[in-house]
């Protein structure tokens, strides 16, 4: 994955992902190019200053434009971790998130047994359960203690690598793809999207 | 000796081993110093770890925000403080 990489999700192109590398802090002048590709576009925050935030939204920007995609008119869920990131590209009335992980990440111990023991359905391991919940709170905004011990996620009978969330009177649906050593985790309402 | 430094001294040590269980480093990188890096380890995995490690040890349910706001093991001792 040393390469950006944009590929379509949907049948309908309605979703996109990119998946790129972080590589390590790439200079003044670089930086300095990113910050002002950054600070006059959508993405222009208080965050700025931070670096992993201005180094994925300088990739996704430089990506989207290759794409002849307009910022102005999507929604974009991103997910960091130590050696990557993915940024989900959607149609502004798509409701979607995305949460990923290296397959070989580990978790304590403590955080294992509380996870098992408290909430977590025998047919998901603990990353997984994790996952799902960072992409359901980033869909409704919502924080972790809404989630934590309030929804059971249940894995869909015919359709078998994809797992539904009932809370209040929604419907989250959840699959996962394995990419380059990481397990991606993407969560929408609208089911169609993983068929 | 004070039993408050005591027990002062114990959690400190302790709370280094359960950061650098999270932050899956050796325990001898760790100190009280160690500064919190989003950008590297110090992530919601390794914030969750912590919260359910503190939760098993002390007794003490920490709130995911106000640690999140620490940049510095610490500045999670003085959190565990105020909540004990």
């Amino acid at each position: 994955m040393s390469n950006p990489t944009l590929k379509s999700l949907s049948k309908d192109y309605s979703v996109s992902i990119i998946f790129a590398d972080r590589p390590s802090n790439q200079g003044f002048l670089v930086n300095i190019f990113y910050f002002f590709e950054v600070l006059f576009s959508p993405f222009a925050s208080i965050r700025i200053f931070d670096y992993r935030f201005l180094q994925s939204r300088a990739i996704i920007i430089k990506e989207l434009k290759k794409a002849n995609i307009n910022i102005s008119s999507i929604k974009i869920s991103i997910s960091h971790n130590k050696k990557s990131f993915i940024a989900l590209v959607s149609k502004n009335n798509i409701n979607i998130a995305v949460d990923h992980e290296l397959s070989c990440r580990k978790v304590s111990q403590s955080l294992e047994k509380k996870i098992n023991d408290e909430v977590k359905p025998e047919l998901l391991s603990t990353i997984e359960y994790i996952n799902i919940v960072e992409t359901l709170v980033k869909i409704t905004n919502k924080g972790w203690k809404y989630f934590y011990k309030h929804v059971e996620i249940k894995k869909i009978s015919n359709l078998s690598d994809i797992y539904l969330t009932n809370f209040g009177n929604e419907s989250i649906y959840s699959k996962f793809y394995g990419y380059n050593g990481t397990r991606v985790c993407i969560s929408s309402d609208n089911l169609e999207i993983f068929k | 000796m004070n039993k408050k430094i005591i027990i002062g001294y114990i959690m400190e040590n302790k709370l280094i081993e359960i950061v650098a269980e999270a932050l899956e480093i050796d325990q001898d990188e760790a100190s009280n110093d160690l500064m919190l890096d989003p950008e590297d380890n110090w992530d919601s995995i390794a914030m969750l770890s912590v919260i359910a490690s503190i939760d098993e040890e002390f007794d003490i349910q920490l709130d995911g925000d106000e640690l999140a706001a620490c940049t510095s093991v610490s500045q999670i001792l003085n959190l565990l403080k105020d909540n004990s």
